[in-house]
């Protein structure tokens, strides 16, 4: 049981995490859970669809944030950009989808925006064959039909 | 990326700008549908050109946002006039940057243009010069020539002679292509950056140096 001003949330393979409320709350959804039924501040919140590897990651964020709100002078706006860059760096391709959909769920809307973006520089720049090795994606293209494509593409010279 | 929801994907790509988003169409067919979405292509037009210019050029019809972008940036790119543009290895005729015709391919090896069969068919060389045969005997010659090793040469003409044809037959026919004004405007503008009239002058002067050099290759 978490104590006031604590929320637990518990992910989908049941592990449990006890948080500040501020921390918490970073996430609209959760917020508007809270808001909405107060039984939620006191017992246990599931987060469906996130398990416990990221939303410990979604937390370790959170929190970051959350304390640099509170206090700008002990987590400068560089300190939080560095945490941000060292953040997303760290992740691997899977993680990055995951922590995406939880974000977006979750509606973390920074966590959400950072993390598009990282996604945008892994795109920008590149050349298809390049994006689909990053991504890890198949070219489900004929040859005709690609070579079509490129035609109309009056940006591809 | 199929992992994600429409929504975060879409976010994702509303962050390219117009060629990262054009490449994107070319990974594969899930981007390619999510790239091509209207609304991205909408965004990048206002956020370029500004709301006013974005109601004016509006599409209509069938006509996507992204149609509308690469006809604007086309016109930002190469000018509003009358214009002969190369785009990749296909030449194309553009106004107000719109393609107006697709005038040839080149083939990348050789350096020779081939006219489109849509552009030139038989029917529009009435003057009777049959500006063709040049580019005919020249294909012919080419078995000739290249085993005596003067393929370099051989190359060269290729492409003089490819490209007065081209320049000729595009002035000949220029009058037929287009609507009156247009022509009025293409003779103002230069095509290539002289008159059609030059063009031929060009052509006339090319060609019996173009003849004599068979000859001497014949030999």
């Amino acid at each position: 049981m978490a104590s006031k001003g604590n929320l637990t949330l518990k992910s989908c393979n049941g592990k449990e995490f006890i948080v500040e409320e501020k921390v918490a709350v970073m996430s609209t959804t959760i917020k508007n859970m809270v808001d909405v039924d107060d039984s939620f501040a006191q017992g246990v919140i599931p987060i469906i669809g996130v398990d416990g590897k990221i939303l410990a990651k979604l937390i370790e964020y959170c929190k970051e944030h959350a304390e640099a709100d509170e206090d700008e002078e002990v987590k400068s706006e560089e300190y939080l950009k560095k945490f941000d860059e060292k953040f997303v760096d760290e992740l691997n391709l899977n993680d990055l989808y995951d922590l995406l959909k939880a974000s977006n769920y979750l509606e973390i809307t920074k966590l959400l925006n950072l993390l598009c973006q990282k996604v945008a520089s892994m795109i920008k720049g590149k050349k298809p064959e390049e994006i689909r090795r990053i991504f890890n994606i198949k070219n489900d293209f004929t040859p005709e039909e690609e070579e079509e494509i490129n035609r109309q593409n009056p940006w591809a010279f | 990326m199929e992992r994600l929801p429409v929504e975060v994907s879409l976010k994702i790509f509303s962050l390219l700008d117009h060629q990262n988003l054009a490449t994107a169409q070319l990974v594969c067919r899930k981007w390619r549908i999510l790239a091509s979405e209207d609304s991205l292509w909408s965004n990048l037009f206002r956020e370029r050109w500004g709301l006013d210019r974005a109601m004016f050029f509006a599409p209509e019809g069938s006509k996507l946002w992204q149609d509308v972008y690469v006809v604007q940036d086309r016109g930002d790119r190469v000018g509003l006039g009358l214009k002969i543009i190369r785009e990749g290895d296909d030449y194309y005729l553009v106004h107000q940057g719109e393609i107006q015709r697709h005038l040839g391919t080149r083939r990348p090896e050789t350096g020779e243009i081939y006219h489109s069969s849509s552009t030139l068919r038989e029917e529009e060389f009435s003057n009777g010069e049959e500006p063709c045969s040049g580019h005919v005997s020249l294909e012919h010659q080419c078995p000739v020539c290249c085993p005596c090793g003067i393929s370099n040469s051989c190359f060269v003409l290729k492409v003089v002679v490819s490209f007065s044809v081209f320049t000729s037959l595009f002035a000949i026919n220029l009058k037929k292509l287009l609507q009156p004004n247009l022509y009025n405007d293409a003779i103002e503008s230069g095509v290539f950056g002289y008159s059609p009239k030059s063009a031929i002058a060009a052509l006339s002067f090319l060609l019996p140096v173009f003849r004599s050099s068979l000859a001497v290759v014949k030999e």
